[in-house]
């Protein structure tokens, strides 16, 4: 019968390095058995290729230097913070991004390798160089920190006059000098003038942004309702075309929940001209109970909207949450809605909807 | 005199915000010395002047800025664990480091400064673009593992395997630095065995295919016969 390598043998015969020592005699003649029949053998040779080639291929997938950006992919501060171990409430998240994404990943390696406390033989030369590392300079910035420990709660107490020092305030100098004072007293109630008419610009200006904040507080009213009306509505927009509500153009987009790899996966919210009104239809797997948040972010970072709600019994029929948004705060640019619910600690994250608006 | 070599860190972090020592400032000084130059001297090797100049300038920013607005940072951290005072320690030397070279390059790059580009230049596409070969070859292998992957990871910890798994392999983490990243929950050994049996079941499963239906039937069973 023809007997062939089973996969643990290849296993076993990949990773015992060719100058490598078997730890017991019995694995050594095991393992040169194994040699001698792949020498001999041009199928087990052949298969013994093939998982080489797949462990090459494996070993491909690494990136020595951070790909290219992505709209999704956060701040390059924040891998700082993951890879310090500091607990973040997106933590989970972002590790997920990070294992995904070959701008961010990268970027987690290469901060992970700064923090690694093992040093080369060359790094603990140079460290042991530095003028930090010796007592003298160490001394020095401890004085240093406690110096202005020191300084900190000192606060100047009130000096003591006696009455001799209004006496010495009236010498003939002493009188001189406050002439020019009383000179210069003059000049600073002509600035005075000039200040009063400006501040009497600036209670105008006052009184014209207070009107403008009025406009926008009606607006956001006029917004609420239509949020209001939205959801009173059980049936959600499954286009990205423009409807018309009485006077008002509605642009509608219908997202479903998780993270987008490619550029060409993204939705697009197209809002044409004149549209006043944005509403984005969220599906979830699951409404849950409570309090919950959605955020409106843009791919750098930015909140550009949130809103906290509790789902209305339609939409928990139609487990779909709306999003009514004035046009004017989707400038084209890529967003992600989070959806969060309350948790004892706060607000938690549980779906993330990803899209482009264009115009 | 006390010394202070043999107290705890948080002990020490607690008495430096209270007290008015200056021999607590040395030990402190002392302590955080060698890791505050490693991440210091590490960051600035990759953002490009690490000379000895720098670093020690760089170092002496991160305790300023450690003991900056009152010593607030230390009296935050005084009830809590060594690692997470270890962990911010770390993460500001490095972005002590990071903001330095940050402003360096926007100084010599001219902040506002827009450089003349010819009507008819047109970028040439790097490997790392999207659309290069390269690129589309490694879309492609991506892919191919996936799917492969899919079939390898199973049970209620399969997304965890998963991410454990892209993160060794795409992102070049090490099983001990994936470990002590936040809420994975694991030992380096934990990982390492996870990566372990992932990795096999997926290579066989990638070499098995290159093989034709002939010579699975020709090679017959398994298991080797001894010399």
């Amino acid at each position: 019968m023809n007997l062939h390598l089973n996969n643990d043998q290849i296993d076993e015969l990949l990773q015992a390095t060719p100058g490598g020592k078997p730890n017991a005699d019995e694995n050594r003649k095991y393992l040169e058995d194994a040699r001698r029949h792949l020498e001999g053998c041009t199928d087990c040779q052949m298969r013994m290729r093939a998982h080489e080639q797949a462990i090459d291929r494996l070993g491909s997938l690494k990136l020595n230097m951070p790909g290219v950006k992505g709209p999704m992919c956060p701040p390059e501060d924040v891998w700082v913070d993951v890879a310090a171990g500091i607990f973040r409430q997106d933590s989970n998240d972002l590790r997920t991004h990070a294992a995904q994404c070959d701008h961010c990943g990268p970027l987690l390696r290469q901060t992970k390798e700064d923090f690694a406390h093992d040093l080369t033989p060359e790094e603990e030369r140079r460290i042991t160089d530095l003028s930090s590392s010796t007592t003298d300079w160490q001394e020095r910035l401890a004085v240093k920190i406690h110096d202005t420990q020191n300084l900190l709660p000192l606060v100047s107490p009130p000096k003591y006059r006696s009455p001799l020092l209004l006496r010495s305030l009236l010498a003939p100098w002493r009188l001189a000098f406050g002439g020019a004072l009383i000179g210069l007293i003059m000049l600073g109630v002509r600035d005075y003038r000039r200040i009063a008419y400006l501040s009497a610009q600036n209670l105008e200006a006052t009184a014209q942004i207070r009107h403008l904040e009025q406009s926008v507080l009606q607006q956001s009213t006029q917004i609420a309702q239509l949020t209001a009306e939205s959801r009173r509505s059980s049936t959600p927009a499954t286009a990205s075309e423009p409807q018309t509500t009485g006077n008002v153009q509605i642009a509608s987009l219908v997202l479903d929940p998780g993270l987008t790899r490619g550029i060409g996966e993204l939705k697009r919210l197209a809002v044409p001209r004149g549209t006043d009104i944005a509403k984005i239809t969220l599906r979830l797997e699951e409404l849950p109970d409570g309090l919950l948040r959605e955020d409106l972010v843009t791919a750098d970072g930015e909140t550009k909207w949130t809103q906290e709600l509790r789902p209305s019994e339609s939409q928990r029929k139609t487990n779909s949450l709306s999003l009514v948004l004035p046009v004017y705060i989707l400038t084209p640019n890529d967003y992600q809605i989070v959806l969060s619910r309350q948790a004892p600690g706060g607000f938690e994250r549980f779906a993330t909807y990803t899209f482009r608006v264009t115009r | 005199m006390e010394s202070y070599s043999s107290i705890s860190i948080e002990e020490l972090v607690r008495r430096c915000a209270a007290s008015q020592n200056s021999e607590l400032w040395e030990e402190f000084v002392r302590r955080f010395q060698r890791l505050i130059a490693t991440v210091i001297l590490r960051t600035a090797s990759r953002l490009g002047d690490s000379s000895k100049q720098t670093v020690d300038d760089l170092i002496q920013e991160t305790y300023l800025k450690l003991c900056a607005d009152d010593f607030r940072i230390l009296r935050s951290f005084e009830q809590q664990h060594t690692d997470a005072f270890i962990g911010y320690v770390k993460a500001v030397a490095a972005n002590v480091a990071r903001d330095h070279f940050k402003a360096s390059y926007t100084q010599k790059r001219g902040a506002g400064h827009v450089e003349h580009l010819d009507d008819d230049f047109v970028p040439a596409a790097s490997d790392a673009s999207a659309g290069s070969p390269k690129s589309i070859e490694r879309a492609v292998l991506i892919q191919e593992v996936t799917q492969h992957l899919e079939l390898c990871v199973a049970g209620p910890d399969q997304e965890r395997n998963r991410e454990i798994f892209w993160l060794y392999y795409r992102a070049g983490l090490s099983a001990r630095a994936i470990a002590d990243l936040p809420g994975v929950g694991l030992t380096t050994k934990g990982v390492e065995s996870i990566i372990l049996r992932i990795t096999k079941e997926l290579r066989e499963r990638m070499a098995e295919p290159k093989l034709g239906v002939r010579d699975q039937v020709r090679r017959g069973p398994e298991g080797f016969l001894p010399a």
